[in-house]
């Protein structure tokens, strides 16, 4: 086992102070959290590949920080069926020592007929969204072991307590609710999903990955004083219908400033919504914190996006980076290097990492800043 | 006698050739005659001495049954690559490639659509994003200096087919066992 927590970083929030601790290693998305009066939770799932192991981040990063006692886990949230925010999941629902109290994922409508997208899939021997059936299967087991779960669309409830005492700060209301997806979103993603079966005769592809986003479960968490966005990869949206888009426009939708927003699709244009941030930056510039992402030519967030939220933002931290190598000898033999670069007009490797980090923030519930860290490779910037 | 071969003679038989007890054709004429004096049994024994190379020996020489080379072909690389954006105006692709053998790390390359095929029906019917293909690098060692050689291959995507809408039911059936079945 590969361990993530430097020793002088193993220390547990006070029970007044919310955690928010986020990993990102390049590929992956996952935010461990630690509620005051609610208790830890997890919001996706991501892996990383350290010297040959495989570790998934978040279930180590309990592991290591909990020991060994396990309080069960408030919830486990999958926001969206993206290879990089649910692999691992299935170990965390499953290998977890202290249960789980609430199994959450985007609504329902759309679980069917993703679930019949994947069947389509393997019918015609392609694994689309490897693992998903796994997850699918240890949140049934999960659940079967007790804990509830939660269908998650706009303006549900995650969690709500009203009038807890906090020591060290006083009475408080908690809630934790989902800002999307929006009924629209829903719909259209189910009706994508219909078309991904083709009429006999015809070739069966995968649906873009870009699709899956529609879906996207933001949260919203209120807390004290505090105010926190988890932004996924809901994208920008369009007509009111759908993405940031809807969920400003929606009437019931809570004030959304905040003391910190995890940046939703990693930065990317795409998931810039000029009226969410005005209303994020309402009261202040937040602390901000967004995952990269890299898939072939696909890097983000770019330069010019990274700038955008630094003006924004009073600190914005960024999880990890993805490297390219292009010298190819250092990992294959000359012969090989040669007769492939023949072939392909490029050719980059992209440099395996060797640890993981993350971005660690504590604050305290009238908003002081206890704690604003940064395990290499992640950085503010 | 050393090295005797025992060949079988066929009195009536009046073909030129004949097999001899290891089954190979050959001349009745050559075969060395026996002494007049010993009954002729039907077999004649030709003598052999170990390395002679007397004009009335007749050595049998049985083609060869192995090539005395073979050609071997070692894989040196192999990847399952993953097609992510297809540039048709330009000519490219981008893909995604994972190593099957050797260090186990990822990449990313580009492609001429060239490479696939020169037949733009079927670069059309398998090249797609979302698209599997192997890459690999082989070399082949036989008669000569050894020769390596890269490739792509893709396959055709499956067409979908009368009775796979309930192979579809039955395989979530499978996968999804605590979910009411897709018939409901």
């Amino acid at each position: 086992m590969i361990s993530i927590i430097p020793k002088e970083l193993l220390t547990l929030p006070k029970l007044d102070e919310l955690e928010i601790c986020v990993f990102g290693p390049g590929y992956g998305e996952s935010v461990v959290l630690y509620i005051p009066q609610v208790g830890w939770g997890v919001i996706d799932s991501c892996v990383a590949r350290i010297e040959e192991t495989i570790t998934v981040l978040p279930f180590e990063y309990l592991s290591e920080l909990l020991t060994p006692q396990y309080p069960k886990l408030a919830f486990v949230i999958l926001t969206h069926p993206h290879e990089d925010h649910y692999k691992g999941l299935e170990k965390l629902l499953k290998d977890y020592p202290g249960g789980i109290e609430r199994v959450c994922r985007y609504d329902g409508d759309g679980i069917r007929e993703l679930k019949t997208y994947i069947s389509t899939q393997r019918i015609a021997s392609r694994d689309v969204l490897p693992g998903l059936v796994e997850v699918f299967r240890a949140m049934q087991t999960a659940t079967e072991s007790g804990a509830q779960l939660r269908r998650l669309n706009e303006m549900t409830i995650v969690f709500e307590k009203e009038r807890v005492e906090v020591e060290g700060y006083g009475t408080t209301d908690i809630r934790m609710i989902a800002l999307s997806p929006s009924a629209e979103s829903i719909q259209k993603y189910v009706e994508i999903l219909l078309q991904a079966v083709p009429p006999v005769g015809k070739p069966v592809k995968p649906l873009k990955d870009k699709y899956h986003n529609l879906i996207s479960v933001a949260l919203h968490l209120k807390i004290g004083d505090l105010q926190v966005v988890f932004g996924s990869d809901l994208e920008k949206g369009s007509d009111c219908k759908t993405g940031w888009d809807c969920v400003i426009h929606n009437r019931d939708c809570p004030d959304l400033w905040a003391n910190m927003v995890k940046i939703s699709h990693h930065g990317s244009e795409g998931g810039f919504n000029s009226l969410a941030w005005k209303a994020h930056t309402s009261k202040g510039k937040p602390i901000a914190i967004l995952t990269p992402f890299c898939k072939g030519n696909v890097i983000l967030p770019k330069d010019g996006n990274l700038e955008n939220f630094k003006e924004l933002c009073q600190k914005v931290g960024i999880t990890g980076a993805v490297k390219f190598n292009e010298n190819l000898h250092k990992y294959y033999s000359r012969r090989v290097v040669m007769s492939a670069t023949q072939k392909a007009r490029s050719f980059k490797v992209i440099e395996p990492i060797e640890k993981a980090g993350f971005l660690r923030t504590r604050l305290g519930l009238d908003g002081t800043i206890i704690e604003c860290l940064a395990e290499n490779p992640a950085k503010w910037v | 006698m050393e090295n005797a071969t025992a060949q079988k003679i066929s009195q009536e038989s009046t073909t030129p050739l004949i097999e001899d007890i290891t089954g190979s054709l050959i001349l009745r004429d050559s075969i060395p005659r026996t002494d007049p004096d010993k009954e002729n049994t039907g077999y004649h024994i030709s003598e052999q001495s170990s390395g002679s190379e007397s004009p009335e020996s007749k050595q049998i020489i049985e083609p060869a049954k192995k090539p005395i080379y073979e050609i071997t072909e070692n894989i040196d690389q192999w990847w399952i690559g993953e097609v992510l954006e297809v540039h048709t105006n330009e000519g490219y692709f981008v893909a995604s490639l994972r190593d099957v053998i050797g260090p186990k790390v990822e990449s990313v390359a580009e492609f001429d659509i060239k490479t696939i095929s020169e037949n733009t029906e079927e670069v059309e019917q398998c090249l797609f994003p979302g698209a599997n293909f192997a890459f690999y690098v082989v070399t082949e060692h036989g008669i000569g200096p050894p020769r390596t050689s890269s490739g792509l291959q893709f396959t055709m995507p499956y067409i979908w087919r009368e009775g796979d809408n309930e192979k579809v039911k039955e395989l979530y059936r499978d996968l999804f066992p605590s979910d009411p079945p897709l018939d409901e």
